[in-house]
């Protein structure tokens, strides 16, 4: 039997933890941004958090350290930090979990991330249907003012900071950082060509880095204990904990945290509690529902980025979707594919015909109107997608049908006439 | 070393700073794209000019396929733009293009110059497997000029570009989202702007056509004269595309110098001015009594035989240098008593910051650069009202006066004699005093200086004119009759300009393929 290892879900995992500024201070909370206004650099901090290895929890898993050391000091342009709390990827909700039950440990995260990048004022994109997290967020963040933890010349150390709180209008596409940025700045939310990465022109054309909300509320620990202490839990180049979102079709669907590298399977029976009575287990979705599926007999598979990917599939943003023997693939996948050709954003040729095709394919499919060489066809179709659109989200539709092709052709084969 | 990068083997040039594709494009290697173009921005979103990079300069290719059109070209870098895979991207972008696009090419204006037609004969998979129903989009109306044919449209997104940095007016949109997506205008509001053609040009399918063209004529059927627009004083280059001496369209001609890829809608469709039932063929005495060409001739002669005091030519600046030149050389042999004028042509407002709304001259004269550099003098309103009234013998008009001059010559007293060379009739015309049919712009050859003071080539269509009128021959038929024996006046306009280089020095070696290209920079 495993057991969680507590980092961020600290205070959440105490019984009656409200996660106001008042509960947050007593378990210590603060002491840090204070500590790091009074004694730190923003350079200091920088390093550290390189130091640490931390990778970026949105999906991508690039290194935090790293991409905050791209970010270009223009004489005349601000910096500014952005987190991308647009959790829209089917299958996780993590973020939601941290923002509404604990949102201080977040915003010490934010805070002291927006000091690290000399940024004074920092948005949080806050995904539009998390409209609780988005009250919380604003009504913490007017405590924070009051607390005087944030606004001008914090605690006397000159330095000021802002924080603006941005709803998104349900679009997937705008949890892409580019798209995010054109929605913040007030156009269609669409992504941008890169080069030139946010890091050198993003918000306004200013340096900006785009960081998730569990990134940033992993910064007080590193800044707390060191970055030894953060590479302690996980594995080599995979620091820190991780939060892991078990969904679908299991016993104790819920927010868990790791150890980077814990064994998939023993996180789908100790912590989700297997499969419901008298089902067995056919398959895994890991990282989110753009990541290809793994079967049944290929979950003894230690959770982080580099043991998934070997696994030919990817941890993304760890959103573990737990499917049974009921479960019609083809089904399955036809509304997955519902959900990425509706999201497609539309300027890209791949994504904006391919996606709706596969859609309009695997409809006539399960209406049993196509013939057996289809299958292949709209696998050729996938794959055409694949690694030729702007953006991931191409990717993100096409890598399912794919895997899911890949897995159980017979089950497609099945609906043929 | 060098500025030079590799694709497939072949060394291409490229200036720092500068993609893949730009580059490749100048070198004459041609890597199929639409959503790019050299004056807009680039979006990266059509994917159809993926290419791969084999060897990024160190050895390394990179791992996926990258569009050419946002790629920096980097010194010895190797690009495939053959290989497989490459060659397998491109057929499937071509084939998702291909799943709603309709199969109406038969009856698409845009087939023969359509980019997707020929992209899909050439690198497309020849075959196609969809079989359900196309996407379909509701009929919109845009304005009075164009067609907008929304099913056909591929997104690429140019027309919407054009329109928020070109004319910067961002009338058109997108709308709706993934395969909804669509280009419109704003809540039914039609398009407002006077460059709305280049739309058409610029769009590389047949979702924006223009009005003026549809259904007229297979492209593949026309043929294309390059000259320039006589609209106003811009001159910009274009393309007369006819068949058999008709012109069906003009369509703008590539000159960064003047007009860079675009024109405005006035010059776009002005060629139906010289066809319309206005058109002047016929010859006029005073009365407007419809009279034979050699009577008309012989009237003209005997005015100017007749004309004891002063002759006032007034030649509007649609004649070309050449035959401009001609009438000065007419001017001389009639002696002291002829005067030439033209008039002053108006001043142009102030540069707008929109670089194409400085394209529409305000002078509608396409020569009258050309004429002041021939020294001509220029004339006012006013002054030609003295002229009048002054009693001036004859007033022989070349050319098409503009309203308010043209109400002035009801001035004339009896006592006066009016002769008019136009190629348009106006209602004033014929009951003045003689009128007589010039041919249209189209149907001569020669320069024009435009108001950067730049020389271009006005190129005829090659068509045998009616009865009306070449400048240079009816000033040489007069001087013939006026002094056989010792007369200096050139019998056409490639003569005069011979004689005018003669003249000034200025005017040597005028190529027809430096005229047609840019232009000369003269003055």
């Amino acid at each position: 039997m495993i057991k969680e290892t507590l980092v961020l879900l600290k205070n959440i995992r105490q019984a009656g933890y409200k996660g106001t500024i008042e509960e947050y201070q007593q378990t210590g909370g603060y002491s840090v941004w204070k500590k790091v206004l009074k004694d730190l650099t923003p350079d200091d901090v920088k390093k550290q958090v390189k130091d640490s290895g931390l990778r970026g929890r949105g999906g991508a898993g690039f290194p935090t350290g790293f991409k905050w050391g791209f970010m270009a000091d223009v004489k005349g342009k601000p910096n500014y930090l952005v987190c991308n709390a647009d959790e829209g990827e089917p299958g996780t909700f993590k973020d939601r979990e941290l923002m509404i039950k604990d949102p201080h440990l977040f915003l010490e995260g934010m805070l002291i991330s927006c000091f690290a990048v000399k940024c004074n004022t920092g948005y949080i994109y806050v995904r539009g249907e998390y409209y609780e997290a988005i009250k919380i967020l604003k009504r913490e963040i007017a405590q924070l003012n009051k607390a005087k933890f944030l606004g001008d010349n914090i605690l006397g150390s000159g330095y000021s900071l802002k924080l603006v709180v941005h709803s998104g209008a349900g679009a997937y596409i705008c949890g892409e950082e580019t798209a995010l940025l054109d929605s913040l700045e007030g156009k269609r939310g669409l992504p941008r060509v890169k080069p030139p990465f946010p890091a050198v022109s993003g918000f306004n054309a200013c340096p900006t880095s785009v960081n998730n909300v569990e990134t940033l509320a992993n910064v007080p620990f590193i800044m707390e204990k060191g970055a030894e202490a953060f590479k302690a839990n996980g594995t080599i180049n995979n620091a820190g904990t991780r939060l892991i979102s078990v969904s679908g079709l299991v016993k104790r669907p819920g927010v868990y945290e790791i150890k980077m590298g814990v064994n998939l399977k023993d996180i789908i029976y100790d912590f989700g509690g297997g499969t419901l009575p008298n089902r067995t287990l056919k398959a895994v979705i890991p990282g989110g529902s753009s990541s290809p599926v793994l079967l049944a007999d290929e979950i003894d598979i230690g959770c982080d980025f580099d043991c998934l990917q070997k696994a030919k599939s990817m941890l993304g943003s760890a959103g573990v979707v737990v499917l049974d023997d009921t479960v019609d693939m083809p089904r399955l996948l036809h509304r997955l594919i519902e959900f990425y050709a509706h999201e497609s954003c539309g300027q890209c040729t791949p994504c904006r015909e391919g996606l709706n095709w596969i859609r309009i394919l695997l409809r006539d499919l399960l209406a049993r109107r196509l013939e057996k060489s289809w299958v292949d066809q709209i696998y050729r179709i996938a794959g055409n997608i694949t690694g030729t659109t702007l953006c991931a989200l191409g990717d993100a539709g096409a890598i399912p049908v794919m895997s899911f092709i890949d897995k159980f052709r017979e089950e497609f084969l099945g609906y043929c006439k | 070393m060098g500025n030079y990068f590799f694709i497939d083997g072949k060394k291409i040039p490229f200036e720092p700073g500068e993609s893949i594709l730009k580059a490749a494009l100048r070198a004459g290697f041609d890597i199929p794209h639409y959503c790019y173009h050299p004056s807009l921005s680039t979006p990266a979103t059509c994917r159809m000019c993926l290419i791969d990079v084999v060897d990024s300069g160190n050895g390394k290719g990179l791992p996926t396929l990258q569009t050419s059109c946002t790629t920096l070209a980097k010194a010895d870098i190797k690009i495939s733009a053959q290989g497989e895979k490459v060659v397998r991207a491109r057929e499937g972008v071509l084939e998702f293009l291909l799943v709603n696009h309709p199969l109406d090419c038969v009856i698409c204006d845009q087939a023969g110059e359509c980019t997707l037609q020929d992209f899909a004969f050439e690198y497309g998979s020849g075959v196609s497997i969809v079989n359900h129903e196309k996407r379909v989009y509701g009929l919109r109306k845009i304005g009075s000029f164009l067609e907008l044919e929304r099913n056909r449209c591929i997104h690429c997104t140019r027309c919407v570009r054009f329109s928020q940095e070109i004319t910067g007016n961002s009338e058109l949109g997108t709308f709706g989202r993934g395969h909804q997506l669509t280009v419109d205008t704003f809540i039914d509001k039609p398009l407002s702007d006077q460059f709305q053609g280049n739309l058409a040009d610029i769009c590389p399918v047949g979702a924006i056509t223009l009005k003026d063209f549809r259904f007229k004529k297979r492209v593949w059927k026309l043929k294309s004269v390059p000259s320039i627009c006589d609209r106003c004083a811009t001159g910009c280059s274009i393309n007369l595309d006819h068949k058999d001496g008709t012109i069906y369209r003009i369509t703008p001609r590539e000159n960064q110098e003047v007009n860079r890829w675009w024109m405005c809608d006035h010059g776009r469709v002005g060629f139906h001015d010289y066809y319309a039932d206005d058109k002047l063929q016929k010859f006029y005495t005073k009365g407007s009594q419809k009279i034979d060409r050699s009577q008309a001739l012989t009237n003209m002669l005997t005015t100017i035989k007749a004309s004891a005091g002063s002759i006032c030519f007034i030649n509007t600046a649609s004649s070309t240098l050449e035959e401009a030149y001609s009438l000065k050389l007419f001017a001389k042999l009639l002696g002291d008593k002829a005067k030439i004028y033209y008039p002053k042509p108006v001043a142009q407002r102030k540069d707008s910051d929109i670089w194409i709304d400085n394209l529409i001259s305000d002078d509608k004269s396409p020569n009258s650069r050309g004429l002041k550099l021939l020294g001509f003098s220029s004339l006012e309103e006013e002054s030609f009202s003295k002229i009048i009234k002054d009693s001036t013998d004859t007033i022989i008009v070349v050319g098409q006066l503009n309203k308010s001059w043209q109400t002035l010559l009801s001035d004339i007293t009896d006592n006066q004699r009016l002769i008019q060379l136009t190629c348009l009739k106006n209602e004033l015309l014929g009951g003045m005093g003689l009128g007589l049919p010039l041919i249209p712009v189209f149907e001569k050859s020669g320069i024009y200086v435009n108001r950067q003071g730049r020389a271009q080539k006005v190129n005829r269509l090659n068509f045998s004119n009616g009865t009306s009128l070449e400048e240079c021959s009816l000033w040489k038929n007069l001087a013939d009759e006026l002094d056989p024996i010792d007369n200096d006046q050139p019998k056409d306009n490639a003569e005069a300009l011979i004689k005018l280089a003669e003249s000034d020095k200025r005017w040597q070696d005028l190529t027809d393929k430096k005229l047609l290209a840019k232009g000369i920079l003269i003055d």
